[in-house]
């Protein structure tokens, strides 16, 4: 009886304490993940991040590359990991379960962050990583930056139809991240279906018929050859992206991973809704004196702002670099 | 020899126009079953050049791209049939068509089609060239059935392992996504520009294949007996093959690759024209044209979910075929 009652105790203590963050922060931090390489590169101490996955590190893949240049490199296989005798490992749920599993087999703890599909998912991500390592207001430092951002960007009311291009020729369902910042700029996305991937194959024909008013492209490496780039350059596409569409470019390594960078993709959409609500005031009030002051019958407003805008975009873009 | 059922032109005929009515068909069901017309009025509304070009650029190309690369894949099919006395030949078994996905692959990955995308079939012709001289090559002058699908295997497997290769090393995960995807075999969202492209490939490889007639006809009654007649072996073999590499390079460089078309044609063809391979040769192209224009209308029918790829339909039709053709073989086999 005493026995089961001092088992007891034991268990009541062990158990809250493996709960509890670890009381030393770890300082030899391991990633093996592109988008955890991310959140680590905002979030951990300066000096304990000692190795990031290779993409980590590669400016098209990563928003974060230009600050891991002198951190080594690794490919998340077990013998990379082994030789920086890691005391924390960054991992994606998706990463190989044989790898994550001998780590944890030879003891080193192990933190894994999700596949975010909501701007929810996103600071889940942010505090799991910084919990582990031991960082947790640094991690609502960045949550508190990431929701200004996002709030800078938000656009209510009736706004532009748009429809977000990926690879493939795939178009984003509301319910992936990008559907969302979608909504959450001010655009209406023509495409409504939901579905687990968070992906639509529209064909050609399908995608001019919904008249989408922005081609938002986000299109991975979008100067190396791909089917994409080929679909887009499509002579019926590329008709009515010249006579009826704005475009923006959303570049992947913002949204790869969905991280607080995909504010930097609700920025620029934020952008392009902003000058597309100007011009369709603008030729609004043009048609209606066009009509005053010559009696025509004024065309649909949408055929006259035909011009494309590439605008504010390309200068962020440039002010970025 | 017995005598064909019926007369060849009436089958060459009535393929025909089974061949324009899908033409048709192609052209005026769209997705799901949506016809032309309301499409056509859904985007007039927004202007009238576009709803032109979807006719144009989307609806017509890809019906006539279903044309040309069925009419290859059966003439083709037929032709190599011929050629090696052997039934189970075939552009997909034989490793011409993996040959063509590998040269399309690399030149279109690579970069090299950054300068001008005619360099695509260019590529997909070489590869397609390339893999049957090597089969020729392997299986020797006197190739027999278990040589000729030996070697073709091993080239497909080859030609297989290459592009996985390129798959590996390719630097964008939705490359090797794309390059899947696409080697499953599509016709959606060609442009006429495409059409241009393999046009001239085509035409050449149909009138090498079609020009080789008369010594496929000598030639099913052996080799020495064709040459005994004054025909070429090596001239004969020269043409054939060249012709496949460029029709089937030409049209797997545009569409990805589209199975069993050429396997199953010719044999749906022989009961109705008989076993002659020269009379074979028209309407098996008539035939593959309309097997996959068929194949074309069905991969339509859903309405939501991605649409089904071409070469998945084919293969599930072909495979199975396939199949009880080796039963076939061997009841009939002593």
């Amino acid at each position: 009886m005493k026995q089961l009652a001092a088992i007891a105790l034991l268990l009541a203590l062990a158990l809250p304490a493996r709960a509890e963050a670890p009381q030393h922060p770890p300082g030899r931090v391991v990633s093996i993940n592109l988008c955890a390489d991310i959140l680590a590169a905002d979030l951990a101490a300066p000096g304990t991040l000692k190795s990031v996955f290779r993409l980590g590190r590669d400016p098209g893949d990563s928003p974060v590359a230009h600050l891991l240049q002198d951190i080594p490199p690794n490919d998340g296989r077990l013998e990379d990991i082994l030789p920086f005798a890691p005391d924390l490992v960054l991992a994606h749920e998706w990463s190989s379960p044989f790898t994550l599993d001998l780590i944890r087999r030879i003891g080193v703890p192990v933190a894994t962050v999700k596949d975010a599909r909501s701007f929810a998912d996103i600071r889940a991500n942010i505090r799991t990583v910084a919990a582990a390592l031991g960082r947790k207001e640094r991690g609502e430092a960045v949550i508190a930056e990431f929701d200004a951002a996002m709030e800078a960007a938000r656009r209510e009311g009736d706004g532009p139809t748009a429809i977000l291009y990926q690879d493939l020729g795939s178009a984003v369902t509301p319910n992936s991240i990008l559907g969302r910042i979608l909504a959450h700029t001010g655009f209406r996305n023509v495409v409504t279906a939901e579905n687990a991937v968070g992906l639509v194959y529209p064909g050609i024909e399908d995608v001019i018929a919904l008249r989408p008013e922005l081609f938002a492209l986000g299109i991975y490496r979008p100067d190396a050859p791909s089917q994409a780039n080929a679909l887009l350059e499509h002579p019926a596409l590329r008709l009515y992206r010249e006579r009826y569409a704005s475009e923006v470019d959303l570049p992947a390594r913002d949204w790869t991973c969905s991280t607080r960078f995909v504010a930097g993709i609700a920025a620029r959409l934020a952008a392009a809704h902003d000058t597309m609500m100007a011009e369709r005031e603008h030729s609004a009030s043009e048609t209606s004196s066009l009509a005053k002051n010559k009696g025509v019958i004024p065309a649909k407003a949408e055929t006259l702002s035909t011009s494309r805008v590439r605008f504010a975009a390309d200068v962020q873009a440039r002010s970025d670099q | 020899m017995t005598r064909p059922p019926l007369p060849s032109w009436m089958v060459n005929l009535s393929l025909a126009v089974l061949t324009a009515l899908l033409f048709a068909a192609s052209i005026y069901i769209g997705r799901g079953g949506e016809l032309l017309a309301d499409k056509f009025e859904t985007i007039s509304a927004v202007d009238r050049d576009i709803a032109w070009l979807v006719l144009t650029e989307v609806r017509f190309p890809r019906a006539l791209l279903g044309l040309l690369v069925g009419a290859t894949l059966g003439l083709t099919g037929a032709g190599l049939q011929g050629l090696l006395r052997n039934p189970l030949a075939e552009p997909g078994l034989i490793g011409a068509s993996g040959g063509a996905a590998l040269g399309a692959v690399l030149v279109f990955y690579s970069g090299l089609a950054a300068g001008t995308a005619m360099f695509v079939p260019v590529g997909g012709v070489i590869g397609a060239v390339v893999a049957l001289a090597v089969l020729y090559l392997l299986a020797g002058r006197n190739p027999s059935i278990v040589t000729i699908i030996l070697a073709g295997v091993a080239i497909s497997a080859f030609t297989g392992a290459l592009t996985s290769l390129a798959l590996n090393l390719s630097p964008s995960p939705y490359a090797a996504l794309e390059i899947v995807f696409w080697m499953l075999g599509s016709l959606t969202d060609r442009s006429m520009v495409q059409v241009w492209f393999v046009l001239p490939f085509m035409g050449l490889g149909w009138l090498l294949v079609a020009s080789t007639w008369r010594a496929l006809d000598a030639l099913s009654l052996g080799e020495d007996t064709a040459a005994t007649l004054g025909f070429s072996m090596r001239s004969v073999t020269a043409r054939a093959i060249l012709g496949t590499g460029l029709a089937v390079g030409a049209a797997v460089s545009v569409t990805g690759v589209v199975g069993f078309v050429g396997l199953v044609v010719p044999h749906l063809m022989r009961p109705l024209v008989g076993q002659r391979p020269a009379s074979l040769l028209l309407p098996s192209a008539l035939g593959g044209a309309a097997l996959v224009l068929a194949a074309d209308l069905f991969v339509r029918i859903p309405v939501n979910g991605p649409e089904l790829k071409l070469g998945v339909v084919t293969s599930l039709i072909g495979a199975p075929f396939f199949l009880w053709l080796i039963l076939r073989t061997r009841r009939e086999a002593p």
